[in-house]
């Protein structure tokens, strides 16, 4: 395996990043769940318990800030290079196509675990909620677990289709991670959705609280480490299929001369 | 087999389908080190030839052979390729620095020496002054450049060249043509393509003709020249003298047809072997001191093979 190639691809990308747009994005993307939780905070009344911010600030990071970050970087990754022309610079490069991946799934990662770093204390300090420190630990480690198996899920959605990947992947992320995340099935435990929420459940512990037990139900009675066993496992095989479907080739490029 | 005796590029009944599209149909090719150009008009199949050969397509009937291997996938074979593809690149926000350094870390170069290659190709690309600038800015002449330092700058053992002189000004086509003969002088392999004859033959005299997927000859500009005097083609001649050379050829039974102008300074002939219509016809204005401005093949050189290679391989000439 060339070590070097996907440390080049990531070394390109970082450089291309470094633009006025690309940052003013990344701007809007990290500002974005602070100046909403901000909002909340102010306008709700004081009976709002604090769970209510949290499972927000989680689902504005982990599940929105971050896959919109991801969507930018890795479901375009072959595409782009086909458009810009560049893929068959690539493929004609020893392990080129793998490098490729694994350097922009890299890329796609850092971009959005920065995102995660920077609005996670933020949007805490902006929610008012008790045991910031706490709060700040368990939605950083679910930003950074979404980005990985997010990551692979895209990347995978991106190196399958073609064209219209963006739309494709913006479909599969509101049908299968947003509605059957919610349904009470076995099915449910395919998606990366219910592994955060149910590792949000555990680590803040509210399956001890009266209140919440019922989520128990939603849930299960699977350990924490479990669902992170689980999300791991799950970036890596469909990061594997990505590499081998990268691997099998025959993208089109353009009208053959 | 050693490595010099090893043909470097090898294709068996190579056979490469976009659907029920053709690219290339049942090629054979085998050579041994040295410089081929790969000529054929737009659409020849050059760039899907290419494709099989760098391992970017795979065939979907035959075989190819890349210094004996299947080039697919196969980092030995891939790491001895340099390819300068036709296509224009659009890269935003990249300098041509950057971009080579990425392609020799893809290579499995690390960061330093890929960066020392990088500069060393775009140096002798004549592209050192500008290589920090992105590639977005640059001149159609610039981006060739660049694209042929990155298919240079690992010392590649084979060179593929897509339409390298696209959009090179006159002094730009002269440095690329001498920087490509010293690298056949270094007894390496390069293949170049063009639908421009002239441009292939200023680099080497060994030729590869292909139209509609298919290989319809090889050999020598000459070789190839005498394959066309060989065969059928239209001859105009020019002259207030033509019309005293139209009895002498309507006599000649290689001769289909003879078509004098109403003003009698413009002759047309159909000559079914056009070697013995030159022969004959500047023998005869010689001897008789026959005034004749011009005499023309009624289409290019390439267009006039191509045309006649193509009717021949569909069976309608001789």
């Amino acid at each position: 395996m060339n070590l070097w190639g996907p440390v080049g691809v990531l070394w390109l990308e970082l450089r291309r990043s470094l633009s006025v747009g690309r940052f003013t994005l990344w701007l809007i993307l990290a500002v974005f769940p602070i100046a909403l939780v901000y909002l909340a905070r102010r306008t709700a009344s004081d009976e709002v318990p604090d769970e209510a911010f949290v499972v927000m600030l989680f689902f504005l990071i982990a599940r929105v800030t971050c896959v919109m970050g991801l969507l930018l970087w890795a479901t375009p990754l072959i595409s782009n290079e086909i458009e810009g022309r560049t893929w068959i610079y690539i493929v004609t490069r020893p392990g080129g196509g793998l490098s490729t991946v694994l350097g922009k799934y890299s890329v796609s990662i850092l971009w959005s675990a920065a995102l995660a770093i920077v609005s996670v204390p933020l949007a805490v300090w902006a929610s008012g909620v008790e045991s910031p420190a706490h709060v700040c630990k368990v939605l950083t480690a679910l930003s950074l677990l979404s980005c990985l198996a997010y990551g692979a899920l895209l990347t995978l959605i991106g190196t399958i289709i073609q064209k219209r990947a963006m739309v494709v992947a913006i479909v599969y992320l509101v049908l299968v991670e947003g509605v059957l995340t919610f349904v009470p099935a076995t099915i449910n435990k395919f998606t990366v959705g219910f592994r955060l929420l149910a590792l949000l459940f555990k680590w803040m512990e509210y399956e001890n609280r009266p209140e919440t037990q019922e989520l128990k139900i939603l849930f299960g009675e699977s350990s924490a480490w479990s669902h992170v066993a689980v999300l791991t496992i799950y970036s890596i095989v469909l990061l594997t299929v990505a590499l081998l479907r990268v691997r099998a080739g025959g993208y089109l490029t353009e009208p053959d001369d | 087999m050693s490595d010099t005796q090893q043909p470097t590029i090898e294709l068996l009944h190579t056979t490469r389908l976009y659907g029920t599209v053709i690219g290339v149909n049942d090629i054979c090719l085998n050579f041994p080190p040295g410089a081929y150009g790969l000529v054929g008009p737009n659409g020849a199949g050059k760039t899907t030839l290419i494709g099989l050969l760098t391992g970017a397509m795979r065939p979907n009937r035959g075989t190819v052979r890349i210094f004996g291997k299947n080039p697919v996938g196969n980092r030995s074979v891939l790491r001895r390729i340099g390819i300068c593809p036709a296509t224009e690149i659009l890269l935003p926000r990249t300098t041509a620095h950057a971009w080579v350094v990425e392609l020799m870390m893809l290579s499995g170069f690390s960061f330093s020496k890929a960066k020392q290659l990088a500069e060393r190709a775009l140096d002798r690309t004549g592209m050192s002054m500008a290589m920090h600038r992105p590639i977005d800015s640059y001149s159609l002449g610039m981006r060739q450049r660049v694209k042929l330092a990155q298919a240079i700058a690992h010392d590649p053992d084979l060179l593929i060249l897509d339409e390298p002189f696209n959009g090179l000004d006159p002094v730009g086509r002269y440095e690329m043509t001498q920087l490509l003969k010293e690298w056949t002088r270094e007894g390496k392999t390069l293949l170049l393509a063009s639908h421009v004859l002239p441009e292939v033959e200023a680099v080497t005299d060994a030729f590869l003709l292909i139209f509609g997927g298919r290989l319809l000859a090889s050999g020598t500009a000459d070789e190839l020249r005498e394959l066309v005097a060989e065969l059928p083609q239209q001859i105009t001649l020019v002259g207030e003298d033509v019309a005293k050379l139209a009895g002498r050829l309507a006599d000649q039974d290689w001769v289909d047809s003879v078509k004098l102008s109403p003003d009698r300074t413009t002759l047309k002939i159909e000559a079914r072997r056009a070697n013995e219509l030159y022969r004959h016809v500047t023998r005869w204005i010689g001897e008789e001191n026959l005034r004749v401005s011009s005499m023309s093949g009624d289409e290019g050189e390439l267009a006039l093979l191509f045309n006649i290679l193509t009717r021949r391989h569909r069976g309608f000439a001789r």
